[in-house]
């Protein structure tokens, strides 16, 4: 089925947010399932309404399910930051899935982005205000995309 | 059948219940023995740093303050964050008259107050590192929670 879309930009990177964005990336994709199981035990014990979408019977960050799927989303997140030019195009399928399939309040996105930080910052030695900035403005363009299939 | 609910009467009085915020020893210690460990200036101070980095917008309220300096500022907010910490029971009362200006003076939007207060645990996790687990994480988090409550109470 053909339709027209607008491709709204709901974000702009300069060179600095790439900068800054990088080599946090970088950390990201060596550490994915460290990193991303304790994002999502913080999700859970924050948000406790978050445990519905998954049958984990461990949702601490030592839960073998919560390191594959903590894997898994990092992945998405550091495989999208280097398309930053093509955003939208490169997370198409992850929107549809979210938004057709999985049908996850998009609501609970912000939630893990914050995870995500907190986790960050609790592990680097250094997690500037800049850094942080543009790390908040890719996941916030990647949670507003996820959230753009829903209807 | 009793209620254990808060519900207001038609005059807006609210008829006290057994509603208040519960904490386990376990969170009245960590919120306790973490505040009395830190430097309130200077995490206040890069909280509100950090806001004004990450949430831009945020910014214009201080805009005309004269004389206005992030540190200047992080000693009031520390000292409020300080009352309730040791009133953990009694947030909403302590916090009455300081909503109420940030409701009628000051407008501040209240979906903003977790702007800031999420700088806060920021600041305590780069702080407090490993030992910032989900657990403590989940803790401050409540605390945060019950102190954005708080300052919103006074707004109608």
């Amino acid at each position: 089925e053909s339709e027209r879309v607008t491709r709204a930009a709901t974000m702009i990177f300069t060179d600095n947010d790439k900068n800054e964005i990088m080599p946090i990336i970088k950390v990201l994709e060596q550490n994915a399932e460290k990193l991303g199981a304790e994002s999502l035990a913080r999700m859970f014990a924050l948000y406790p309404g978050s445990k519905v979408y998954f049958h984990f019977e461990d949702f601490s960050a030592a839960g073998p399910k919560v390191k594959k799927h903590g894997a898994k989303v990092i992945g998405a997140i550091t495989k999208a930051a280097h398309h930053l030019d093509d955003l939208h195009g490169h997370l198409e399928g992850l929107a549809e899935t979210h938004g057709k399939v999985l049908l996850v309040d998009p609501q609970n996105f912000p939630k893990l982005c914050q995870c995500i930080e907190v986790t960050l910052a609790s592990h680097l030695t250094e997690f500037l205000p800049s850094t942080h900035c543009s790390i908040d403005k890719l996941l916030t363009v990647i949670c507003q995309i996820l959230s753009s299939r829903y209807r | 059948c009793r209620s254990t609910q808060p519900f207001c009467t038609r005059d807006g009085r609210e008829i006290l219940t057994d509603k208040m915020v519960h904490w386990t020893p376990e969170e009245r210690s960590e919120i306790t023995s973490t505040w009395s460990a830190i430097n309130h200036k200077a995490v206040g101070t890069k909280a509100l740093e950090r806001m004004f980095s990450v949430y831009p917008w945020t910014t214009r309220y201080f805009s005309t303050i004269h004389g206005f300096t992030a540190e200047g500022h992080a000693i009031k907010v520390v000292g409020a964050l300080d009352k309730a910490v040791k009133h953990l029971d009694d947030v909403k009362t302590q916090f009455k008259d300081l909503s109420k200006k940030h409701a009628e003076e000051l407008h501040i939007d209240p979906g903003s107050f977790h702007l800031l207060t999420d700088c806060f645990i920021m600041e305590l996790a780069h702080l407090e590192k490993c030992k910032f687990t989900p657990h403590t994480h989940a803790t401050w988090a409540k605390f945060f929670k019950v102190v954005v409550d708080a300052i919103s109470k006074q707004y109608h």
